[in-house]
């Protein structure tokens, strides 16, 4: 957790952005540790993801959440389909150290490319050959645009 | 050059499972039944992530091969691979499914029982059991 967000952190600070972790909550939610997210579409979600993303305490309106859990079902590193007005997303404990990232950047309203060298490759976080990746000019204006992030 | 092939299947493989967001059901037909080997190798690996995936993989390959890997991976051990052959049985034939299902409805884990039960429910399997 501590090393996806940093990793986080480094490339939306390229960006100019600043991410803060504001508070951690464990969940004992044992019948969602493995949490099925259907086929993690947009606008689309589970009944499972429903009562996991209900788990909001101590979280502003328009702060993102991440779930870690131990598995997807069927198995992904993440997801980023989510209730509406509920920001966030899920992440599995084996996913790679850029996963976090790439999901939030799918939350604020950044797509798939095909380009490894970039956050948001479709070919898998795994797959990135320059760490840091990048974000590029127009997903930046995208993430600073989004209405999930604001000025400081 | 046969070799090479597989070689380069291989590599496709496993770019398909290092992702993040993964299409099994395109990747099942683009590999078909040649990639059962090789992903049942993966199952049975120590690298849990890839493990998982090419476990949920092998259950949307329509071969006999791909059973046969799949009800390995019922025995596998780690969770999340049991978890997507528990996952997987529900698309498997009636014999294949209670193979797999009726061994893992009595693993330790609360997520196999989970998804176990769910993959049961989905296609009412204990009706067709019953009938069988």
């Amino acid at each position: 957790m501590n090393e996806q967000f940093a990793a986080m952190q480094d490339v939306y600070a390229t960006a100019g952005i600043r991410v803060d972790w504001s508070t951690t909550e464990n969940l004992s939610l044992s019948t969602l540790e493995d949490v099925d997210v259907g086929g993690c579409t947009m606008g689309s979600v589970t009944a499972e993801q429903i009562t996991l993303f209900g788990n909001r305490n101590f979280v502003g309106t328009n702060d993102l959440v991440v779930y870690y859990v131990r598995s997807t079902v069927p198995g992904y590193n993440g997801c980023a389909a989510h209730p509406s007005g509920r920001p966030g997303c899920v992440v599995v404990r084996t996913a790679s150290r850029w996963t976090l990232g790439h999901e939030f950047g799918h939350v604020l309203g950044i797509h798939h490319v095909n380009n490894n060298n970039r956050l948001m490759t479709g070919n898998g976080t795994f797959n990135i050959t320059n760490p840091p990746p990048d974000l590029v000019s127009t997903e930046v204006t995208t993430l600073l645009n989004s209405g999930l992030s604001r000025p400081i | 050059m046969a070799k090479a092939t597989n070689t380069n299947m291989n590599e496709d493989i496993l770019a398909f499972l290092r992702q993040d967001e993964l299409d099994y059901p395109g990747a099942a037909q683009k590999f078909g039944a040649a990639a059962v080997p090789f992903l049942q190798e993966i199952t049975e690996g120590g690298d849990e992530n890839l493990a998982t995936k090419a476990a949920y993989l092998l259950g949307y390959i329509n071969d006999e091969t791909a059973k046969t890997a799949l009800v390995a991976a019922a025995g596998n051990k780690f969770t999340t691979v049991r978890i997507a052959a528990a996952y997987g049985a529900a698309s498997q034939d009636a014999d294949t499914a209670k193979t797999i299902l009726g061994r893992l409805l009595g693993d330790y884990d609360h997520g196999v029982v989970k998804v176990t039960m769910r993959s049961i429910g989905e296609k009412n399997w204990v009706k067709v059991w019953l009938k069988s």
